[in-house]
């Protein structure tokens, strides 16, 4: 029985210990705490955004009636506006190499007279190609107005061929928060984990570490320890952020807090693994902090799913699997969201927590070879 | 001067050295990055996977297949048979979007009627469903008119066509874009990281007085401290440049002397304001902290996720405050566009506004230090 017990008590010691230590620093349980949702609220009210509009210049080289009713008709709704209408075609590009300007139409002279008498006309549009999915999103744009001109012309301008119902699901109004919030927590939780590779390596700088292994308390003991404190604190400010969400951004939670409260467990889990890893073998804070920043902070913002798809064939795919935020991101929204159950979402669970459980495996090895 | 400013230099970098591991992961890890990690698919772009419920099964609603197929922002993924199985799709996040066809769509449009089609798009991730929906939406309107055009009697309606001529990008993907931006983000990572422990490392170590009693001048304390995390950025940068050259035939259409003096001043700022963090912070804790609050404004305002024409008018200011935000504008421009100083002025105007301002703060903020 003994041999139960005392490695728990030792493990419960430790984190007393823990706790102590960081309740009386308060930079680290601002990090531990607070830092989510402070992250979560900046990044909110920074992802608020609407789709953008299209500027569009008009070199009208006709001038007659029939082209300044087709420069009205391509710039009928707010998703393009003509905002000049350019003397020259050089006049144009000038607006364009500046980005005032996305795209020019030219109309052309005698496009009046061609179109009364029934002839073919060619109108050029030069579109900055510079940002290529909003140029092919110009291109599509203006083809579908002017066919819609067109078809006008030929007395069939009352009914339109189709209507496009376009309906949100899981988010019915398009909020740009309600589906940023969810996945920035997997930003904000990182601070917390980032907390126990900087503690760790604090340690280290200051040699306390070494007195600690002299004491009976094995390496697993102050792992888990540390662990231990830093996971239920991070739990807390999950919380913390949740409410923050709730409140300021008034994003609808429709899972079960159970579930999603064992998810996040398992990712912070996994992040504090990792951060315990990356502190065996950095020196100082910065190094910990940079790695933390480009290993687990970056792919977060730019290939885990939060702004555009993981993709899903390739090396990318391959990579993204091994980032725990991929995971997390898919998880929080989905429970968040669309309130999915913990069986449809087994997959990332799992997989977080059997990131976390290897990460501290392979970091206990590495403390151990580390004291021999 | 000089040789008390080069032997500061040279203590930093040797402190700088001592932990190679830091170098090798702040130079590495975004030149990774860009290599590996967002190399994407071939040219890039989402491929945003569709189902496809086509009730009509006609001639027609298999060229609207087709043509959702040609927008490049959607693949046609999957056909299920019935909204529950669509809905099982996307709640397991298999298809972002559905196109629901409904029947009798192709005899509709044909007879002059409006043919209602529904689009159900994934809310979860709303760039995702935006980008699916103007897709879409763009593919379905356009294909009806076309259909209404070519059913109207022979002289009815004009026949306007449009010739398309897409500059500086002919294949319209978005790989230039994004390469572009990322070269200044990541140098911009790199600078910050470099810089910020800079002065609070020997302020926590209690260092930092034991340098402001040597003949050392607040300017040569500023340069010494500034050239480590200025050549890092400067290495970092010339990095990814190659490599945006030569792995993804990044275009240098402009004058690449420009781009180097740009550079040098964009550095220069940010530089100044990792410094600036490292001054007032009072432990590397603090410092840490603030640092990443930098960078994830620099990442969501510099218009490298977001385009900044579609923030709220507040958040716009706020953007054309962020060095890295004209830094990105210079080296897009430069390198795709070919622009040259007049195009430029708008960017080259704030980005040195905000140089002489950031120097100015921190060589009084070093000052007060010293005091």
């Amino acid at each position: 029985m003994t041999w139960l017990t005392n490695p728990l008590r030792r493990t419960f010691s430790m984190a007393k210990k823990e706790f102590t230590h960081i309740w009386m620093d308060p930079g680290t349980l601002f990090l531990v705490i607070l830092a989510p949702a402070i992250v979560l609220t900046l990044l909110a009210y920074v992802f608020t955004f609407d789709v953008g509009a299209y500027d569009i210049a008009v070199v009208d080289m006709d001038r007659s009636p029939s082209s300044t009713e087709y420069a009205r008709a391509i710039s009928s709704d707010r998703f393009m506006t003509v905002i000049a209408y350019p003397a020259s075609y050089d006049d144009a590009l000038v607006l364009l190499e500046r980005g005032t300007a996305d795209s020019i139409l030219v109309i052309p002279p005698g496009f009046g007279i061609a179109l009364a008498s029934g002839e073919r006309v060619s109108l050029q549009h030069v579109v900055d190609g510079v940002d290529g999915p909003a140029a092919r999103q110009v291109i599509s744009a203006v083809e579908q107005r002017t066919l819609r001109f067109s078809a006008g012309l030929g007395g069939r301008g009352l009914n339109p061929p189709v209507d496009v119902l376009p309906r949100y699901w899981f988010n019915e109004n398009l909020r740009s928060q309600h589906s940023m919030v969810p996945g920035v927590m997997a930003l904000g939780l990182i601070l917390p984990a980032m907390a126990v590779g900087l503690g760790l390596t604090r340690e280290k700088e200051a040699g306390t570490l070494e007195t600690l292994l002299t004491t009976p308390v094995s390496s697993m003991n102050v792992l888990v320890g540390k662990m231990l404190v830093y996971l239920l604190l991070g739990l807390v400010s999950a919380l913390v952020a949740l409410l923050v969400g709730r409140l300021l951004f008034a994003v609808p939670f429709r899972g079960s807090l159970a579930v999603w409260l064992f998810g996040t467990g398992a990712y912070l889990l996994a992040c504090m693994a990792f951060a315990m890893m990356v502190a065996n073998f950095t020196g100082s804070q910065q190094t910990t902090m940079a790695i933390t920043l480009i290993i687990l902070f970056m792919p977060g913002f730019l290939s885990s799913g939060l702004i555009d798809p993981v993709p899903t064939s390739g090396v990318g795919s391959v990579v993204a699997f091994f980032f725990p935020t991929t995971h997390y991101i898919a998880f929080s929204r989905d429970v968040y969201l669309k309130g999915l159950p913990l069986l449809a979402l087994w997959q990332e669970v799992a997989t977080l927590l059997a990131m976390g459980i290897v990460g501290l495996l392979v970091a206990n090895l590495m403390f151990k070879r580390k004291i021999a | 001067m000089i040789s008390r400013t080069a032997s500061l230099v040279v203590k930093e970098l040797l402190q700088f050295f001592r932990d190679p591991l830091l170098v090798l992961v702040i130079v590495l890890g975004p030149i990774l990055q860009i290599t590996i990690i967002d190399s994407g698919g071939p040219g890039g772009g989402a491929n945003i996977p569709t189902a496809v419920i086509d009730q009509d099964r006609t001639s027609v609603s298999r060229e609207l297949i087709e043509s959702l197929e040609n927008t490049r922002d959607l693949i046609v993924a999957a056909y299920p048979v019935s909204l529950e199985e669509a809905q099982l799709l996307i709640d397991r996040g298999d298809v972002r979007a559905v196109v629901v066809i409904p029947p009798g769509f192709a005899s509709d449009i044909r007879g002059g009627e409006t043919a209602p089609v529904q689009l159900i798009l994934d809310g979860t991730n709303v760039l995702v469903a935006g980008d699916a929906q103007r897709a879409a939406q763009g593919a379905i309107e356009t294909l009806g008119w076309q259909i209404v055009l070519s059913s109207l009697p022979a002289g009815g309606g004009a026949s306007i066509e449009l010739r398309e001529q897409p500059l500086y990008n002919a294949s319209l993907d978005d790989l230039f874009y994004r390469v572009t931006a990322q070269m200044a983000f990541f140098t911009f990572i790199v600078v910050a990281l470099g810089g910020v422990m800079g002065v609070v490392k020997e302020r926590e170590v209690g260092t930092i007085e034991q340098i402001m009693i040597t003949p050392l001048q607040q300017v040569e304390l500023i340069l010494g401290k500034a050239f480590p995390p200025a050549i890092l950025g400067q290495v970092t940068f010339t990095a990814l440049f190659m490599i945006s050259r030569f792995l993804y035939d990044v275009p240098v259409r402009g004058s690449l002397l420009l781009l180097g003096a740009l550079t040098a001043l964009y550095l220069t700022a940010e530089v100044c304001v990792s410094l600036m963090i490292s001054t007032f912070s009072r432990t590397q804790a603090q410092a840490i902290t603030v640092v990443f609050v930098w960078v994830m404004v620099g990442l969501t305002l510099s218009g490298f996720l977001v385009p900044i024409s579609s923030l709220p008018p507040v958040l716009q200011f706020i953007a054309n405050l962020l060095p890295l935000q004209h830094f990105i504008e210079i080296n897009r421009n430069v390198l795709i566009k070919g622009v040259g100083v007049e195009a430029l002025l708008p960017q080259i105007l704030s980005l040195a506004g905000l140089t002489i301002v950031v120097v100015i703060v921190t060589a009084l903020m070093l000052r007060r230090l010293g005091k």
